[in-house]
């Protein structure tokens, strides 16, 4: 069946790839409500315009045949196209998540126009193609029964704009955010981070206070949801739109406001200005990385401790795909930023490697971990081998397994001795535990696991650059 | 009665149904207003808001 372990929550269609195709079933409704768009051009201008991901139906009617056998049930399918790697909110930086939202709104915006709303307003409908957000979740558009009210928009709040505010006001990160829920915060958890006065002011009153004092009383009993009426004359959507446009507004200005104000503050961020290494030992190096990648050719790169990039885009100029990770959000909303300026093929990513991301949702498969979902040719771990010695305490043994678990084909390793600036600057006031640790440990340790390929020193730097092929 | 597909959450809900009979007063005013100063013209007068 090949059905993907987090589509089944909606009855009307799921996702299931077919020889590492990917097709959406659909249900007698959302069937027909497709085909109109389909049939009246929208699907294909909304790919055009990168609102929504690559789709079409499937007319070829053998094939037609064999997914409608395979699919008990199901006579109508779409094709999408393949998105890789797949990203959650959790591991989005700010500006991330805000052009997600925006996405979304737009999304629903150019939907209200025909009379049509979004049933659902989940991030992780949104994926990144090439650092650009693309709605995923076709299904979730339907026939709404009001077009003045959204109905979506209290997930809307849990999962775009209550993050972007906590981020902003509290010093929350996404990681902590979504990680422990996966409809994001309740406007009362939400609300009791800010104080009264907060909650009240003119910027959150409308988003946070009302809607926090209703719910309130709503759990009180002494208010109930509206009485409104579903529909109007023969089943016709009731209201007027415009007001839901107003709000679509306002609600875009203020995430589009909130992600300019949320300054990348970051560990490394400068990094690029103050590390160590001079203008010579840099060109040396990111000559040496491109060579290597030339000699391992490989289509897909997972950058651990990518920075704000530059190596990252080396390896998408050298033709592959590339998964840049960072656990440093300022550094990762840095490189994204940029990223829209200069598209690539580069999906941005906050992780911890010595802490990736678990498994979470239902049976605990419904978002795979990290480590299923980065499946990587070449590993490249420039400047990173000794913030997991020390920073994360791994044994040089760990390390090497991490990358051997990660690397399907090859690593490209630079090795930083005990004696560099960078390393002296990580074990200030640490016991000296890390003497052992030089190359020809390094060289021993990673044997167990990997063929050395080649091994270069970096001009003016006490670093050198490896390159591995692992083991079969 | 309102049904959603997810949680829509009541406060998101009643304060949109608070924003919407907002402006649906304001407009009905604002019409009101409007017609105390401007002459009518049947097929104005029709026009829906």
């Amino acid at each position: 069946m090949g059905r993907i372990s987090g589509s089944f929550r909606d009855p009307s269609g799921y996702v299931f790839q077919h020889h590492g195709r990917i097709f959406r079933a659909l249900d007698p409704a959302a069937t027909q409500l497709l085909q109109e768009l389909e049939d009246r051009g929208h699907l294909a201008r909304w790919t055009q315009d990168g609102l929504i991901v690559g789709t079409r139906s499937v007319t070829d009617s053998s094939l037609q045949a064999e997914l409608a056998a395979d699919h008990r049930g199901f006579a109508a399918f779409l094709e999408h196209d393949r998105i890789e790697p797949i990203t959650y909110p959790y591991e989005w930086s700010a500006s991330m998540l805000a052009d997600a939202g925006r996405l979304t709104l737009r999304l629903q915006g150019e939907l209200l126009k025909l009379g049509l709303a979004l049933k659902d307003a989940t991030a992780y409908n949104i994926q990144f193609v090439r650092g650009r957000p693309v709605f995923i979740d076709l299904t979730s558009i339907e026939k709404p029964a009001r077009l003045d009210l959204w109905f979506a928009l209290g997930q809307f709040n849990r999962m775009f704009l209550y993050p972007l505010l906590l981020v902003k006001h509290a010093g929350w990160d996404l990681r902590s955010y979504f990680l422990s829920n996966l409809d994001g915060r309740t406007t009362l958890q939400v609300g009791q981070a800010f104080p009264f006065r907060k909650r009240w002011s003119p910027a959150l009153i409308l988003d946070i206070g009302l809607p926090f004092a209703l719910e309130k009383k709503v759990k009180a009993g002494k208010a109930s949801a509206p009485k409104a009426p579903a529909a109007g004359p023969a089943g016709a959507p009731a209201g007027n739109r415009a007001v839901q446009e107003m709000t679509l507004r306002r609600l875009d200005r203020k995430i589009a406001k909130l992600a300019e104000s949320i300054a990348p503050e970051t560990v490394w961020g400068d990094y690029t200005q103050t590390c160590s290494y001079d203008d010579a030992a840099e060109a040396s190096k990111k000559a040496l990385v491109r060579e290597f990648l030339q000699q391992a050719r490989p289509a897909s790169v997972l950058d651990i401790g990518c920075n704000t990039g530059d190596y990252s885009r080396i390896a998408a100029e050298c033709g592959a795909h590339v998964l840049a990770t960072d656990f440093d959000i300022g550094a990762v909303e840095q490189m994204y930023r940029r990223l829209k300026k200069e598209p690539a093929a580069i999906t941005p990513m906050v992780v911890d490697i010595a802490n990736p991301s678990p498994g979470i949702g239902y049976m605990n498969t419904e978002r795979p971990p990290f480590l299923d979902r980065a499946r990587p040719d070449c590993v490249l771990a420039l400047a990173v081998l000794h913030h997991l010695l020390v920073g994360a305490n791994l044994p040089m043994a760990a390390a090497r397994d991490l990358f051997a678990v990660l690397a399907q084909k090859h690593l490209i390793l630079e090795f930083v001795p005990t004696n560099d600036v960078m390393f002296q600057k990580l074990i200030e006031f640490r016991v000296n535990l890390f003497d052992h640790i030089t190359l020809d440990h390094c060289l021993e340790v990673f044997a167990d696991r990997f063929t050395l390929l080649r091994q270069e020193p970096i001009q003016n730097s006490p670093r050198t650059l490896l390159l591995f092929e692992k083991r079969r | 009665m309102i049904l959603a597909y997810i949680d829509p959450g009541s406060g998101s809900i009643l304060i949109q149904v608070i924003i919407a009979s907002c402006i649906g007063g304001i407009a009905v005013f604002w019409s009101k207003l409007k017609s105390l100063f401007t002459r009518k013209k049947p097929e104005e007068a029709k026009k829906p808001e």
